[in-house]
C-alpha cells in the first residue's frame, strides 16, 4: 500500500508538473508564433501599403497634372498652345512619355510623344480605343500595364475633358514607381510584388516573370485577395509562394487601379525566433521535472499516512466496529471523508442500537397490549358464554395471565370457607389441583387470601423459613424460586389469588403485577357472575324441588313414602350432600325409612331412639344437629353414631328434624364421606324439607286415621246390628227399657240422662209429670250434694232412696231434689249409674210416687236392664263418633282440598275452615282472627253473628282469641256471662253486643307463636266438648298450613320474580357494557316493583358531587349536587349504610330540617336509601319512598341493597369495559403513533443512508478519482451494511404495516410454476456462489392460484434465501404440489437445521436461531415474521420441520383460492 | 448545449451527490434548498428536469409540484419525485401531485443517472 500510492502520487505530481509545463510552453510558443506571425504580417501590410500608397498616389498625380489640360476650353485652343502644354506636362510629369488629344469623336487631334514624332491633326481614329471609350464614359480610365523594350512597363490614362469636348490620352512609364516597389525587402527572403486586377502579375522583383505575364491568381492568398470586396477584412489563408513554400503573405489594394500589392515572407524565416522560444521552454521543463519530482516524493510520504489510518479506520468499522471512530486531522478532504466514515458509524451505530431496540420495544409492546386486550376479550367471552361454570374463566384466567405475566407457571387458588382450594392451573410447574389448605397458613396464596394484599417474592429463598414454610416447600416440589401472588378482591374480600411462579431468581415487573391484578379483577367478576347466576339457578331449582314435593305430597295422600323419596332426593341434591335418609321414630326406636345416595345405609334397620346418635338427638331435642367432623363426636357420649358412621365411612353428618307440634316424629339426615361443615344455607334448607316432610306424614297420618276409624266403624255397625237393629237411634231403645222396667218395677216415671263428665243431659223420659219435666229443663244442671246424680259422680253403683221427702238433700233444701219431691211428687226412687268400665255415662232413674222400697229382684232387674242400656248407649256412642268422625276427615279432607287449590290465595282455605268449624264443632259461629303487631283483624267469618271482617281489634287477654293468640294455648268459656267482669270485660261486651254465650278459641300456631285464631261461638252457654276443642285446634293448624303454603308459594312467587328481576338487570348489565343508564333504570325498575315503593331515585358519586340521575324513560341530563349526608340519598353514600325513615316527618326538625324540605318538594314522607358499595366505598345510592309514613319491611330493604350492588356490579362493568374502550383507544392512538413514527423514522434513516449508499457508490465507481483497491474493499463493506441497514428498514416497516393491518393483499391470479421460476432466477447466482444445487420440483397441471403473488414470492424468496443462508453443502429444493384445495410449496435444504424449541420462535419477530452463528449469516430476523404474516393474511399456515445438522423443511400452505383474512387487530 | 437540471433537496449531502453526479455526466444543475425556492428557481431557470425530494422545510415537494404543474408554462418539464418515504401510498401521492417519476432513498447514483438519462434522452 505504501510503496504503491507513494509511486502513484509521485507519478501524479511530476505528471502533473510535466503537464503544466509542457501546456505553458506549448502555450508559450504558439503565442509566440501567433504574435510573431501576426506582426510579421502586419509588417508585410504596412509595407503593401505603403507602397500601394505610392503608387496610386502616382497614378492620381498624374492624373491629377493632366486633368490640368483636360478642361472644355483646352480642346479649342491652338494647337501650339495645346502642344506647349503637353509638352510642359511631359516634362513635368517625366513618367508620361507620350500624351494624345483625341476630339470627341475619336479622332486624333494632337500627338506629342518623347519616342515617337509628333503629329497634329492626324485625325487617327482612336474611337474604339478602350482609352478613348472608357475615358468618355468614365472620365478617366487606366490601362493595362504593358511593356516597351521588354522591360518598361508601361500603361495608358486617359482623362476626359470637360463637355465631352475629347480626351487626353497619356502614354505613362511605370518604370520608376515599380521598379521600387519590386524591390521592397522583407526579411531576409521576403518580396514584395503586383498583380492587376486579373491577377496577373504587374510587378516582382523577377521581372521574367512579370514579362512572362504570370498569373498569381492560382496562389490561395492572391485568389483571395482578388475575390474580397473592398472593406472587407483580410482572411487568412495558406498562403504559398509560387515555390509551393507557405509564406506569410499581406496585402493591400490600389483602388484606383484595382491592382494588389502583396508583400510576402517565407513562414521557415518568421518561425526562426518561435523555435528559439522552444528550445528554451525545453529547459525549463526538465529543470521543472526534477524540482516536481523532489516535491512529489515529499507530499506523497505526506498523504500515505492519514489514508492508511482511513483505511485501518473503515476496516475496523466495516468489521463491525461501529464504535470505532477514525481520527484524521488534516484539515482537507481525507479529515473529511474520515468524518464521513465517523459519521457513517455513528449513523450505524446508532440505528442499530437505537432502531432495533425501538422497533423491538415498541413491537412488543403493541404486541403486548394487543395480546391482553384479545386476552381480556377472551375472558370476558368466556365469561358471558360460561355464565354456570367458573372453571372455563379460571382457565382462561390463568392461561392469560401465564401469558402476560413473564411467569412459567400460573395458579388461581379459590377461598371456600376458612379454606383455600387450588382451582386452574396452567403452566410448566407441576401444581397440586385441588388441593385444600388452611386460609392464612404458611404459603404465599394463603397469606395473600387472608390480608387481600398483593405479594412479591422475587427469591423464595430469601423469605422467612417459618413464616413461609409451607410455600419453600412447594418452590422445592414443584421447582420454583420466585412467585407473586395478587388477590381476587371482592367488595375488599379475597375470594382467591392468582400467583405466578417462574424458575428463574428475580422481581417480576410492576407492569406484570398490575396485569395479573386486571386479571384477577375479572377472574372475580366471573365468579361473582358464575355465583348469581348459580343462586339463580339453586334457587329455582329449590323453589322447584318445593312444588315437586308439595305436588307429590297432594298426590299421594295416603302413601307417605314417595314424599320421604322425594324429600331425600331434594336434600340431596340441593343440600350439598351425596347421601341423605329419613329416620323415622317409632316409639322408643328409630326407624331408617328411606335413603338415597351412594354410602352404604341400613334402611329397614331400627336402632334405640336415645340421645347416643346424631339422628336420635335431633328427633329427642328436636333441634338441628350439625356434625362437621364425625372425628369430633365424643366416644362416649355419642357411641352410635360413632359406630353407625363407621361402618358406613362417613365423615360428616346433619340432621334436622321433623317437627309436629314441637315434637320431632323422625329427621332428616345427611351424609358425607369427607368432613367439613354444611353451609348455613345448606342446614336452612333441609329444615325446610323436614318441615314438608313433616306436613307429608301428617297429612298421611290423618288419612289413615280416617280410613282406619271408618274401617273401624264398618265393624262396629256390625255388633251393633247383631245387638240392635237400628243401631243408629237410641232413644226408642231407652223409651222400651224404660217402659219395660217400669212396668216391672211399678213405678210412676222415669228418666235416662247421659253424663258428659260434669252435667247430666236429658236423654229419654217416660212418665214424667208435665210440671217436672218443664222444671228439668229449665234447670238442666244443678243437684246438689247428697243427691243421687252426685252420689253416683262419687261412684256409687246405684242409689236406693226410700223416701225422697225424708232424705239428706231434701232437708238440706236441694232445689232439684224439692223439684223432684215436690213438683213430680217422687217418693221412693232407685237411680242406676251407667258405666263402661268405671266410667260414668250416664244414669237411669225410676220413680215411685208413694213410698214403697224396690225389691231386691226389682233392683237385679234394673241393673240387667242398665247393662243393657249401657251397652246401647255406647254403640250409640261409637257410631255417633264414627259418624263424626267421618265428617270431621270430610272436613279436613276438604279443607286440605281447598288449601291444594288456593296455593297463592289464603281466603278461600280461610273460609273452607270457618265453615268446616260451625259445621263440626257445635257451633253457630266461627271467626279467624288474624294477628296484626298489636292487633287482630277478622279474616273470615260464618254465621249469623256480626263480625265485620278486617275490623281492628286490640290484642288483649280480655277476649278469647286474643288470649289465645297472647297465650299460644286453646281457651274454652263455657259460658261467657260466668266470666269475671274485671277480667274479661272485652268478651263479655262482646258476648252482649253479638249475642253468644259460650265461646272457644283456638290459636294458629306456626314455630311455636300464634299468627291466629280460630273462634267458635254459640249463642247458648255450655261447654264445647273435648273433640270439639281437639277437632277445632285441626282446623286451627290447617289454617296454618294454608296460610304457610300461601306464604311459601307467595315467596317462591316473589322469589322467582325477583329472580327475574335480577335476571333482567343481569341481562341488561350484559347488553349494556358500556351504557350504565339502562342499567340503573332496570335496577329502578325492579326497586320500584318489588320493594313496595312509589318513587325511585339513584344518585352516582362524583368526586365531592352526587349526580342524581334520571331514571324515567325520557332521561334528561342527571343533576349535580354537592354531596351531603344532610339528605337522605347522600347520607347513604357518606356514611356507606342503609338509612331508612320510616317517617321523615317525625324526624328532629333542627337536624333533618334539608331531608324533610326534599321530602316535601317531592311529596313523600318515608324514605330507605341503600348505599351502593364497591370494595367498602359508596359509589352511590338507590333511594325508595312513599308518600305515606310507614317502614318498609326488612326484605325491601334486603332487596333494595341486593340491586344496590347489582348496580355497583353493572357500573364496575361499564367500569372495566371503558377502561378496555380506553385501552383499545390508546392502543389505536399508540398505533397511529407508531405509524408516524416509522414513516418519520423510515425518512430520518432513509435520508444519511442516502448520502451514505450515493457516497459509497460515487467512490466505488471512480467518481472522486481512483479508489485504492483495499478501500474498495471497505467501500463495498460499507455499501453492503447501508443495504442490511436499508433491509432492515424495509422489513419493520413491512412487519409494521402488517401489524397496523395496513397491509392489504393485492388478489390476482398467478401461476405457482412462474412463481417458482421467478424465485430460482433471482436466487441461483447466490446458491452458485456457495456451490449450492437449487433444484425445483412442480407438480404438473396446477390450477392456476389466486393470490397476492407479489407478497407470496417474498415469502418464497425469504425462504429460500434462508436456505441458501444456512446452508453451506448440499442444495435446496423448492417443491409445489396440490393437496386438495390448497398449494402446498415447500422449501427443503440440507442446512444446518433448527433445534425443537427454535421452530417455535423463528417466526416471530427479531427471533433467530442461535445468534451467534446466525449473526455472521446476516438478516435482520424479521422475513420469517413477515412471510408468517403473510401467509396468514391468505388464510394459509407456515410450518417447519427440522433435525439439526439434517436440514430444516419449511411448508408453506396456502388456499388455492385465497380469501382475504381481516387482521384481528383491525 | 446541456441540459440544466433543478435539483429540490433540503439535505447539502444529497445535493453534493447529486451535484457530484449530474455535473460529472454534463450536466447543469441548478440547486433549490426547500419547495418554495424550487418554484422559483424552476420559473427563472426554466430546466429540462426536476427532481423533487419530497420532505422539506417551507414547502414540501409535493405542494412544489402541484404549483410547477400548474404553471401552464412550467407544466411540461418533468418532475421526479425523490422521497425517503416509502410507504405503500407514497408513490401515489407523488403521482396525484404531478409527479412524473418517482425514485425511493436511498437511490443508487448509478440507477438514478440512468432514470435522468432516460428521461432526458
Amino acid at each position: 500500500m505504501k510503496r504503491g500510492l507513494f509511486l502513484k502520487y509521485v507519478t501524479l505530481f511530476v505528471g502533473l508538473v510535466t503537464g503544466v509545463l509542457l501546456i505553458n510552453a506549448a502555450l508559450d510558443l504558439y503565442f509566440v508564433y501567433q504574435d510573431n506571425r501576426r506582426a510579421s504580417i502586419e509588417v508585410q501590410r504596412e509595407k503593401a501599403q505603403l507602397a500601394a500608397h505610392q503608387l496610386e498616389s502616382f497614378v492620381r498625380e498624374i492624373e491629377n497634372q493632366i486633368g490640368w489640360v483636360a478642361h472644355p476650353q483646352w480642346a479649342s485652343l491652338p494647337v501650339d498652345q495645346r502642344r506647349f502644354d503637353y509638352v510642359r506636362l511631359e516634362r513635368q510629369v517625366p513618367a508620361i512619355v507620350e500624351l494624345i488629344q483625341l476630339d470627341r469623336h475619336g479622332r486624333e487631334q494632337l500627338l506629342v510623344s518623347q519616342v515617337d514624332m509628333d503629329a497634329v491633326g492626324s485625325g487617327a481614329d482612336h474611337s474604339s480605343d478602350p482609352a478613348f471609350v472608357e475615358a468618355m464614359k468614365n472620365k478617366v480610365y487606366f490601362g493595362p500595364v504593358y511593356f516597351l523594350r521588354e522591360s518598361e512597363p508601361h500603361m495608358t490614362i486617359a482623362v476626359a475633358h470637360g463637355g465631352k469636348s475629347g480626351v487626353t490620352v497619356a502614354k505613362v512609364n511605370l518604370k520608376l514607381i515599380l521598379d521600387p516597389i519590386s524591390q521592397i525587402k522583407v526579411g531576409r527572403e521576403g518580396n514584395a510584388y503586383i498583380v492587376d486586377r486579373l491577377g496577373r502579375l504587374v510587378a516582382h522583383p523577377d521581372i521574367s516573370l512579370v514579362l512572362r505575364g504570370t498569373d498569381m491568381s492560382k496562389l490561395a492568398q492572391v485568389a483571395a485577395a482578388l475575390a474580397a470586396k473592398p472593406g472587407e477584412e483580410e482572411r487568412p489563408v495558406d498562403a504559398t509562394n509560387r515555390a509551393g513554400l507557405p509564406v506569410l503573405s499581406a496585402h493591400a489594394t490600389i483602388p484606383a487601379l484595382n491592382w494588389l500589392v502583396f508583400v510576402e515572407l517565407p513562414l521557415s524565416e518568421a518561425r526562426a525566433p518561435v523555435i528559439a522560444t522552444g528550445l528554451r521552454a525545453l529547459g525549463l521543463l526538465i529543470l521543472g521535472l526534477l524540482i516536481a519530482a523532489l516535491a512529489a516524493a515529499l507530499l506523497a510520504r505526506r498523504m500515505v499516512v492519514p489514508i492508511r489510518a482511513l483505511q485501518a479506520g473503515a476496516q475496523r468499522i466495516g468489521g463491525g466496529e461501529l464504535g470505532h471512530r477514525l481520527d484524521i486531522k488534516t484539515g482537507d478532504e481525507l479529515e473529511a471523508l474520515a468524518n464521513q466514515f465517523n459519521n457513517s458509524a455513528e449513523a450505524l451505530q446508532e440505528s442499530y442500537a437505537t432502531l432495533e431496540q425501538r422497533v423491538e420495544d415498541r413491537t412488543r409492546e403493541l404486541s403486548e397490549s394487543l395480546d391482553q386486550q384479545t386476552a381480556t376479550a377472551e375472558i370476558l367471552r368466556v365469561i358471558s358464554e360460561s355464565p354456570t361454570d367458573v372453571q372455563p374463566v379460571l382457565d382462561a384466567v390463568v392461561g392469560a395471565a401465564l401469558r402476560f405475566s413473564g411467569a412459567e407457571d400460573a395458579v388461581i387458588v379459590l377461598r371456600e370457607g376458612d379454606e383455600t382450594l387450588v382451582a386452574a392451573h396452567d403452566g410448566t410447574l407441576s401444581t397440586p389441583l385441588g388441593l385444600r389448605r388452611k386460609v392464612g397458613g404458611d404459603s404465599i396464596t394463603g397469606r395473600v387470601i387472608s390480608t387481600g394484599e398483593t405479594l412479591h417474592i422475587p427469591d423464595i429463598n430469601s423469605v422467612d423459613r417459618n413464616e413461609f414454610a409451607g410455600s419453600i416447600a412447594l418452590s422445592h416440589e414443584h421447582g420454583w424460586n420466585a412467585a407473586f401472588a395478587v388477590p381476587m378482591l371482592r367488595e375488599g374480600t379475597a375470594v382467591g389469588a392468582i400467583m405466578l411462579r417462574k424458575t428463574a431468581l428475580g422481581p417480576f415487573s410492576p407492569r406484570h403485577i398490575e396485569m395479573a391484578e386486571t386479571f384477577a379483577a375479572q377472574a372475580v367478576i366471573a365468579l361473582q357472575n358464575v355465583r348469581l347466576f348459580t343462586e339463580l339457578r339453586e334457587s329455582l331449582e329449590q323453589q322447584t324441588a318445593t312444588a315437586e314435593i308439595l305436588r307429590v305430597i297432594s298426590q299421594s295422600p295416603t302413601d307417605v313414602r314417595p314424599v320421604l323419596d322425594v324429600v331425600v332426593r331434594a336434600a340431596r341434591r340441593f343440600c350439598g350432600a351425596d347421601d341423605a335418609m329419613i329416620v323415622l321414630r317409632e316409639g322408643t326406636e328409630q326407624l331408617l325409612a328411606t335413603h338415597q345416595g351412594s354410602l352404604p345405609s341400613l334402611v329397614g334397620n331400627s336402632f334405640p331412639l336415645d340421645r347416643s346418635s346424631t339422628t336420635g338427638r335431633a328427633t329427642l331435642d328436636g333441634r338441628t344437629i350439625h356434625v362437621p367432623d364425625v372425628a369430633d363426636l365424643d366416644p362416649v357420649e355419642d357411641a352410635l353414631s360413632i359406630e353407625l358412621t363407621r361402618r358406613t365411612n362417613v365423615r360428616a353428618l346433619l340432621a334436622a328434624p321433623m317437627l309436629r307440634e314441637g315434637v320431632a316424629v323422625g329427621c332428616v339426615l345427611l351424609r358425607r364421606p369427607t368432613p367439613g361443615a354444611f353451609t348455613p344455607r345448606q342446614i336452612e334448607l333441609l329444615e325446610t324439607f323436614a318441615a314438608q316432610a313433616v306436613i307429608a306424614i301428617e297429612n298421611v297420618r290423618l288419612f289413615t286415621e280416617l280410613r282406619e276409624s271408618l274401617d273401624q266403624q264398618t265393624a262396629t255397625s256390625e255388633v251393633l246390628g247383631v245387638i240392635n237393629s237400628s243401631p243408629g237411634n237410641v232413644e226408642p231403645i231407652f223409651d222400651a227399657i224404660l217402659e219395660k222396667a217400669m212396668l216391672l218395677c211399678d213405678a210412676a216415671f222415669g228418666l235416662f240422662n247421659t253424663f258428659d263428665g260434669t252435667r247430666f243431659h236429658v236423654l229419654a223420659t217416660r212418665g214424667v209429670p208435665a210440671a217436672f219435666a218443664e222444671y228439668r229443663r229449665t234447670h238442666p244442671t244443678e243437684f246438689g250434694p247428697g243427691t243421687s246424680p252426685a252420689r253416683l259422680v262419687d261412684g256409687a253403683p246405684y242409689i236406693h232412696t226410700i223416701d225422697a221427702a225424708e232424705s239428706e238433700a231434701y232437708k238440706a233444701g236441694d232445689p232439684n231434689r224439692r223439684a223432684l219431691v215436690d213438683i213430680g211428687g217422687a217418693r221412693s226412687l232407685l237411680v242406676m249409674s251407667l258405666r263402661k268400665d268405671d266410667k260414668l255415662l250416664g244414669m237411669f232413674g225410676l220413680y215411685r210416687q208413694e213410698v214403697r222400697p224396690f225389691t231386691d229382684k226389682q233392683i237385679a232387674l234394673l241393673q240387667g236392664f242398665a247393662a243393657q242400656a249401657v251397652i246401647a248407649m255406647e254403640n250409640a256412642r261409637l257410631l255417633t263418633e264414627q259418624r263424626e268422625a267421618l265428617e270431621q276427615q270430610t272436613a279436613t279432607a276438604d279443607v286440605l282440598r281447598v288449601i291444594s287449590q288456593s296455593p297463592t290465595d289464603v281466603q278461600p282455605v280461610l273460609m273452607a275452615v270457618v265453615r268446616a268449624a260451625v259445621r263440626f264443632c257445635g257451633a253457630k259461629d266461627a271467626l279467624i282472627a288474624l294477628r296484626d303487631g298489636d292487633h287482630w283483624l277478622g279474616a273470615a267469618h260464618e254465621g249469623p253473628m256480626d263480625s265485620p271482617l278486617g275490623e281492628q281489634h286490640p290484642l288483649t287477654r280480655e277476649t278469647a282469641p286474643g288470649r289465645a293468640m297472647i297465650d299460644a294455648t286453646t281457651i274454652h268459656f263455657p259460658d261467657i256471662a260466668e266470666l269475671d267482669p274485671v277480667e274479661f270485660a272485652t268478651a263479655r261486651q262482646m258476648g252482649a253486643r253479638w249475642d253468644f254465650r259460650a265461646a272457644v278459641a283456638a290459636p294458629m300456631l306456626r314455630e311455636g307463636g300464634a299468627i291466629g285464631a280460630i273462634s267458635l261461638r254459640k249463642p247458648d252457654a255450655g261447654p264445647f266438648t273435648t273433640r270439639q276443642i281437639e277437632l277445632l285446634e285441626a282446623f286451627a293448624s290447617q289454617a296454618v298450613i294454608a296460610i304457610e303454603n300461601v306464604r311459601l308459594f307467595t315467596e317462591l312467587r316473589e322469589s322467582l320474580d325477583q329472580q327475574t328481576a335480577t335476571a333482567e338487570i343481569l341481562r341488561v348489565i350484559s347488553q349494556s357494557p358500556t351504557d350504565v343508564n339502562p342499567v340503573l333504570k332496570a335496577v329502578a325498575r325492579a326497586a320500584l316493583r318489588f320493594c313496595g315503593a312509589e318513587d325511585v331515585l339513584i344518585a352516582l358519586r362524583d368526586n365531592d358531587d352526587m349526580l342524581i340521575e334520571d331514571v324515567a324513560p325520557d332521561g334528561s341530563e342527571p343533576m349535580r349536587r354537592p354531596l351531603t349526608g344532610k339528605l337522605t340519598i347522600g347520607k347513604a353514600i357518606v356514611e356507606g349504610a342503609t338509612i331508612h325513615y320510616p317517617d321523615l316527618m317525625a324526624l328532629d326538625r333542627t337536624e333533618f330540617a334539608e331531608a324533610q324540605a326534599s321530602a316535601e318538594k317531592f311529596g313523600y314522607r318515608s324514605a330507605v336509601a341503600a348505599p351502593m358499595l364497591r370494595e367498602g366505598t359508596a359509589i352511590g345510592s338507590i333511594l325508595l319512598s312513599k308518600p305515606e309514613a310507614g317502614p318498609f319491611t326488612p326484605r325491601q330493604i334486603e332487596l333494595l341493597e341486593a340491586f344496590a350492588a347489582q348496580a355497583v356490579i353493572a357500573i364496575e362493568n361499564v367500569r372495566l369495559f371503558t377502561e378496555i374502550q380506553e385501552k383499545s383507544r390508546q392502543l389505536e392512538v399508540a398505533s397511529q403513533h407508531k405509524s408516524q413514527f416509522l414513516a418519520n423514522m423510515s425518512h430520518e434513516l432513509r435520508t444519511p443512508l442516502n448520502a451514505i449508499i450515493g457516497y459509497t457508490e460515487m467512490m466505488a465507481d471512480g467518481l472522486y478519482g481512483n479508489v485504492p483497491e483495499k478501500a474498495q474493499g471497505v467501500l463495498e463493506r460499507v455499501q453492503s451494511n447501508g443495504r442490511h441497514l436499508l433491509g432492515l428498514i424495509n422489513d419493520v416497516l413491512d412487519l409494521s404495516k402488517i401489524e397496523a393491518g395496513q397491509l392489504v393483499l393485492a388478489l390476482e391470479p398467478y401461476s405457482v410454476v412462474d412463481m417458482v421460476a421467478t424465485v430460482i432466477a433471482a436466487t441461483e447466482s447466490l446458491a452458485r456462489t456457495k456451490g449450492l444445487a437449487l433444484t425445483s420440483t412442480v407438480a404438473p397441471a396446477l390450477p392456476r392460484g389466486h393470490g397476492d403473488a407479489r407478497r407470496l414470492s417474498q415469502v418464497l424468496l425469504n425462504l429460500v434465501g434462508n436456505a441458501i443462508k444456512f446452508t453451506d453443502r448440499g442444495g435446496i429444493e423448492i417443491r409445489a404440489l396440490q393437496a386438495g384445495d390448497r398449494f402446498e410449496l415447500s422449501v427443503i435444504d440440507s442446512g444446518l437445521g433448527i433445534a425443537p424449541a427454535d421452530q417455535a420462535r423463528i417466526f416471530d419477530e427479531f427471533q433467530q436461531v442461535d445468534n451467534t452463528s446466525t449473526r455472521k449469516k446476516g438478516g435482520t430476523g424479521l422475513g420469517l415474521s413477515i412471510s408468517r404474516r403473510i401467509v396468514e393474511l391468505h388464510g394459509g399456515t407456515i410450518t417447519v420441520e427440522s433435525e439439526v445438522g439434517t436440514g430444516s423443511t419449511f411448508k408453506v400452505t396456502i388456499p388455492i383460492t385465497a380469501v382475504p383474512i381481516k387482521e384481528a387487530a383491525q | 448545449m446541456s441540459k440544466k437540471i433543478l435539483v429540490v433537496e433540503d439535505t447539502e449531502d444529497n445535493r453534493q451527490i447529486l451535484r457530484d453526479l449530474l455535473g460529472m455526466a454534463g450536466y447543469d444543475m441548478v440547486e433549490a434548498n426547500d419547495g418554495a425556492e424550487g418554484v422559483a428557481k424552476a420559473t427563472e431557470h426554466r430546466p429540462d428536469l426536476i427532481l423533487m425530494d419530497i420532505q422539506m422545510p417551507v414547502m414540501d415537494g409535493y405542494e412544489a409540484t402541484r404549483r410547477i404543474k400548474a404553471d401552464p408554462a412550467l407544466a411540461s418539464i418533468p418532475v421526479i419525485a425523490v422521497t425517503s418515504y416509502a410507504l405503500s401510498g407514497d408513490e401515489q401521492k407523488a403521482r396525484d401531485a404531478g409527479c412524473d417519476g418517482y425514485i425511493a432513498k436511498p437511490y443508487s447514483p448509478r440507477q438514478m443517472l440512468a432514470k435522468v438519462r432516460e428521461i432526458l434522452g
